[in-house]
């Protein structure tokens, strides 16, 4: 079927390698010959087979500085994907998490859908995003994002099959796009991992230090009891747990991915406290063939 | 009959995108003015003289697009106003509304115990499948301002399909745009066409011929580029665009019939050796009037020619849009010439006449009266 069907796979911006690019990688290798349309394309930013296949743009690209302030013109995505010339292709396959899915395929092709989230800052974290911002950024972030959930919405028509990468992402497209999908989990590279039967002693929290990820919840919990905490990870919000920490609690930074490795492979338990659509670490935790402790 | 009944009941309505003309879109208008002879027509621009009397001899309202300068003319540029124009039209009291798409009209909004019914004769094309082939010949302002009125209108144009109570397609190929753009069900009416003014004609007078408007999504050029090298007439009727672009490539057997008028098309048809049709057109009448000529149809394998021509009975088909597919399928049938009967054709053609379409919209309208009754 791939020989004769041609692919393209639409992802909202490649600009790293996070989550939703390892997916992408997944789907390169699936569909070898398929071409890549992305709004922003930073080539030194992504992998190498990724890299390997044709990649387009929407006209986002053109725009000034938009490999750093890409997000500054989400806003203008939903309409710029809308003009990719798609014709021809047999399957399209979109990966949202940012806008994606609002691509017009021809009539024959089917368009599926994998989705990493429904956008959050849209659905159910806008409140927290715009905590804290000024009156006049609220309304122009509240007015924008009106614009964005219109475009959400309609453009989820034009999607023949969702598939989620968990049941909780498979509940919210359900609850704002009314849709039906199927649940697809995402590949996680557990061969990476090595089985630790021992550990150094240590619960371990690892990811990006932001608020909605709840690093706080473990910090305090382990200040209190007086275990030893490591927390591996970077983001705004740690000078502010530093304040809160008691000695037990050792603060790590960025942990590339060989120390992420052996940090996960050393540890006692792994805690999860923030509520992710996936949530890739938690499973790498377990490829070490550690316990992960988490909020039901 | 109960469907005379409900008529003499039913306060209708009649909402068509804009009457500047007489073209498919307005003559299945026509048969539904006929079914409903009593109903109101509302549109967003109304030319008395452009359309027929059938369509006249009923009481006809706008929107406020009728009022704005130019509207007559400049029509297409008030599209992006349509939308929210037609949700202004006051249509309490009908309790039967049906919209006739191609371009904004199913955006009315109807009481509650209303029956919407929309005649969907296609997504609006430019909105979708062929985007980008509009979008390619604009100047760069126009392109810019562009951007953000396509995507507003797409906004409308799935928000306002919530508004249907059921989709009518006039092909399967529109009922899957249907699906793919709007994500709704349709059930296919077939337009009418009107099949008795054609006659069956036997004989032929040698040449294939290729009618319609030069545009380049009806692809004259891939008919005309197949003829360029094989010693056979090729009549091409129809103007537009592209007919300069055509006139040079042609071959020293394709001639060009320019702009013709009902009755010729019709004696072209009545005397051409097969019909030549090439684009992909949602329902696409034209193969239907050759057919009721009694003339085989070599077609390319796409859109509603699928449904309107039967493969190996009433003409053939061609897969790719290509040259060399086309002149296979060229080939293909001067060798099976003989197989096809003028008589079976036209009698295929008669289940696309005007009767038809009426027993298919009646039928739909009175299951769903039915089941609101329930």
């Amino acid at each position: 079927m791939t020989e004769e069907v041609r692919t393209a796979l639409v992802h909202y911006w490649l600009v790293g390698m996070r989550g939703g690019e390892r997916v992408l990688e997944a789907l390169c290798r699936l569909f070898p010959e398929a071409d890549v349309y992305t709004n922003v394309y930073v080539p030194s930013a992504v992998s190498p087979v990724i890299n390997r296949h044709r990649v387009r743009t929407t006209f986002i690209q053109k725009l000034p500085f938009s490999s750093r302030l890409y997000q500054a013109y989400v806003p203008l995505m939903p309409a710029a994907l809308e003009r990719l010339d798609l014709r021809g292709y047999g399957l399209v396959i979109s990966s949202e998490s940012g806008p994606a899915k609002n691509v017009i395929v021809d009539p024959d092709a089917l368009h599926l859908c994998y989705c990493h989230s429904p956008m959050c800052y849209l659905w159910d974290q806008a409140s927290e995003y715009s905590e804290g911002a000024s009156f006049l950024a609220r309304a122009v972030i509240g007015s924008m994002s009106h614009l964005m959930r219109l475009s959400d919405v309609t453009s989820a028509a034009r999607v023949d099959g969702f598939i989620a990468n968990s049941r909780f992402v498979a509940s919210r497209i359900r609850k704002y796009w009314r849709r039906d999908a199927i649940v697809v989990p995402p590949p996680v590279d557990t061969r990476r991992f090595a089985l630790n039967r021992s550990h150094s002693g240590y619960y371990l929290w690892l990811g990006r230090l932001v608020r909605y990820k709840r690093p706080d919840i473990a910090v305090d919990a382990f200040t209190k009891s007086g275990k030893p905490l490591i927390i591996a990870g970077d983001g705004p919000e740690l000078r502010r747990l530093r304040a809160h920490a008691g000695k037990n609690v050792s603060f790590f930074g960025n942990a590339s991915d060989e120390s992420a490795t052996s940090l996960l492979e050393q540890c006692r338990a792994f805690l999860l406290t923030g509520t992710e659509d996936f949530g890739i670490a938690p499973v790498e935790a377990m490829a070490c063939g550690k316990p992960v402790i988490w909020p039901k | 009959m109960r469907q005379a009944r409900h008529m003499a009941e039913v306060r209708t309505a009649l909402i068509h995108y804009w009457l500047t003309g007489m073209r498919g879109g307005e003559r299945v208008l026509e048969s539904l003015c006929r079914i409903y002879p009593d109903a109101d027509i509302f549109t967003n621009v109304y030319v008395p003289s452009a359309v027929s009397g059938t369509i006249r001899s009923h009481r006809i309202h706008t929107t406020f697009i009728q009022r704005l300068p130019f509207a007559s003319r400049l029509y297409q540029y008030y599209l992006p106003l349509m939308p929210a124009a037609l949700e202004h039209l006051d249509l309490r009291g009908y309790k039967l509304v049906i919209s006739s798409e191609s371009g904004p009209a199913k955006n009315v909004i109807v009481d509650p115990d209303a029956l919407h019914l929309c005649y969907c004769h296609s997504p609006m094309r430019y909105l979708w499948d062929l985007a980008p082939e509009y979008a390619s010949r604009r100047n760069p302002f126009l392109k810019a301002a562009m951007i953000p009125t396509l995507h507003y209108l797409r906004l409308t144009d799935v928000t306002s399909a919530a508004r249907v109570d059921a989709f009518v397609a006039n092909s399967r190929f529109t009922a899957k745009r249907i699906r793919k753009y709007w994500r709704r069900d349709s059930q296919v009416v077939y337009p009418p066409v009107e099949t008795s003014r054609f006659r069956v004609s036997p004989s032929h007078q040698g040449y294939y011929l290729w009618l319609g408007q030069l545009v380049a999504y009806k692809r004259p050029d891939l008919a005309i580029d197949a003829f360029r090298d094989i010693d056979r007439a090729l009549v091409v009727a129809g103007e537009g665009p592209e007919l300069g672009r055509c006139r040079r490539r042609a071959g020293p057997r394709t001639s060009f019939a320019g702009k013709v008028s009902d009755e010729e098309a019709a004696r072209l048809l009545q005397d051409c050796r097969a019909l030549v049709f090439t684009g992909t057109e949602d329902f696409g009448i034209v193969p239907v009037e050759a057919m009721a000529c009694g003339k085989p149809v070599i077609a390319y394998r796409q859109g509603g020619a699928q449904d309107t021509v039967k493969d190996g009975a009433t003409g053939l088909f061609f897969d790719q849009p290509s040259v060399d597919s086309l002149r296979e399928a060229i080939h293909r049938f001067e060798n099976l010439e003989g197989q096809f009967s003028p008589v079976n054709i036209r009698a295929w053609s008669e289940r696309f006449d005007e009767p038809r379409f009426r027993r298919g919209i009646l039928e739909i309208v009175d299951a769903h009266q039915r089941k609101d009754q329930e």
